[in-house]
């Protein structure tokens, strides 16, 4: 599998590709679907909230999916994999405009929120030699500096919001929201694409500059 | 234009980031250690888990006021207007830890504001410009000494670009650009100090500096 991997991220680290959020339909959803946050890896108390896109039962419960799953998976004696959290919650007909292509091949996925002081801390994704599933990355609102950093391998990413990216997160990054100091707050999207003959296609066939 | 600022416009001219020799950090955490409990909230009006240690102050107390809180709002709250060159009293910590009298000592006629700055996990300094942005009587300029950090737990953003700065070394860096800072973990030191700047202190960066 992790030649799938190699395949697209011979194209490069950041890859931006055709599709994007439809915003109106996307807030809708938000509005609908507000009271179903949760704190994000609640076992570290960072400001950091998710809002389950799939899940292990198409529920909002944020466990074990918003969870650390290798914590998880320790505790309940389970081996459990982004792949394995496939079914869609309520809130996928507002988010389909961006993911619609990738339906079938959609492991974990969630939204995450962050104010200011929220974090992920240096770290790769995968350690391990085959890769069963690669990131995808949708930045919504805040997600460029001053509001939003993300560095992946020393690299300051700026994005276009809104934009579906292949990112290759084996390699070290780090996200921090500064709010500017303030109360805003950044909101992206993370996909995780199950690595197939077929998905990874569907990647390298609609990379926004073929 | 006098030779003050020629100096300053030809120190713009080099490179934003210039090293100058650099400390022994683990002596220099240890010499700090007694004053574990003199750390002060850095800024206390915006709660970020930054915390200050003084080295110079206002009276040579280590009570942080207002050298560790923004000088800005101690004027609107008391009227009085204190600038970075204003701070100038050596405190304990100044006089107690030989490895920061060897730091020091070479910028002590410079010296104004000064002090340990401790970030803990998810504390930042968002975007800005250290520019002196009013007042044109006078300028100054920053070294910052990396004394406790790694590259993976602390991320310096300068003018979008990621800094690296080794735990032990000294750095003079333009503060007029863009810069942010963020720290993953508790822990993490930096020593700030702020220069008033003429061409004398140009001259001596010249000689001092690690690149001739």
């Amino acid at each position: 599998m992790s030649y799938l991997f190699d395949t697209i991220a011979r194209y490069g680290d950041i890859i931006p590709l055709k599709y994007k959020l439809d915003y109106k339909k996307f807030e809708e959803g938000l509005e609908l679907f507000g009271d179903k946050w949760v704190q994000y890896n609640p076992r570290k108390k960072i400001p950091r909230y998710g809002l389950s896109i799939t899940s292990l039962d198409g529920g909002f419960s944020g466990r074990p999916d918003l969870d650390s799953l290798k914590e998880y998976n320790i505790e309940h004696n389970l081996n459990l994999d982004e792949p394995d959290f496939k079914t869609l919650t309520p809130i996928w007909p507002y988010v389909e405009s961006v993911l619609s292509k990738f339906k079938n091949h959609l492991g974990r996925t969630h939204i995450i929120k962050m104010s200011a002081g929220g974090q992920f801390p240096s770290h790769r994704d995968h350690y391990d030699r085959e890769l069963p599933t690669c990131r995808l990355f949708i930045p919504i609102y805040n997600c460029n500096p001053p509001f939003n950093y993300f560095i992946l391998d020393d690299n300051l990413l700026r994005f276009d919001h809104g934009r579906l990216y292949f990112l290759n997160t084996c390699k070290e990054h780090i996200v921090f929201t500064s709010g500017r100091g303030g109360n805003q707050q950044s909101m992206f999207i993370v996909a995780n694409l199950i690595l197939t003959k077929e998905s990874v296609d569907l990647v390298l066939h609609n990379m926004r500059s073929s | 234009m006098n030779d003050d600022d020629k100096a300053l416009l030809r120190l713009n001219t080099m490179s934003d980031w210039i090293e100058f020799p650099g400390f022994k950090k683990d002596k220099l955490l240890e010499e700090l250690k007694p004053f574990d409990k003199d750390w002060k909230k850095y800024n206390p009006k915006k709660p970020n888990n930054r915390w200050g240690l003084s080295v110079t102050s206002i009276d040579g107390g280590l009570h942080g006021i207002p050298d560790l809180t923004s000088l800005r709002d101690y004027k609107i709250q008391t009227g009085q207007d204190i600038h970075n060159h204003d701070i100038v009293v050596p405190t304990d910590v100044w006089k107690q830890c030989p490895t920061l009298q060897t730091i020091l000592e070479p910028w002590a006629k410079w010296l104004g504001r000064c002090h340990f700055l401790r970030m803990d996990r998810g504390s930042f300094f968002p975007e800005h410009f250290d520019i002196n942005k009013e007042d044109y009587s006078y300028d100054e300029i920053r070294l910052v000494g990396f004394v406790k950090c790694n590259e993976y737990d602390f991320k310096w953003i300068y003018d979008d670009k990621v800094i690296k700065g080794n735990s032990g070394s000294l750095w003079y860096f333009n503060g007029n650009k863009r810069h942010s800072v963020f720290s993953f973990k508790d822990g993490i030191i930096l020593l700030v100090m702020c220069l008033k700047f003429d061409k004398e202190l140009f001259q001596f960066m010249l000689d001092y500096g690690k690149v001739k």
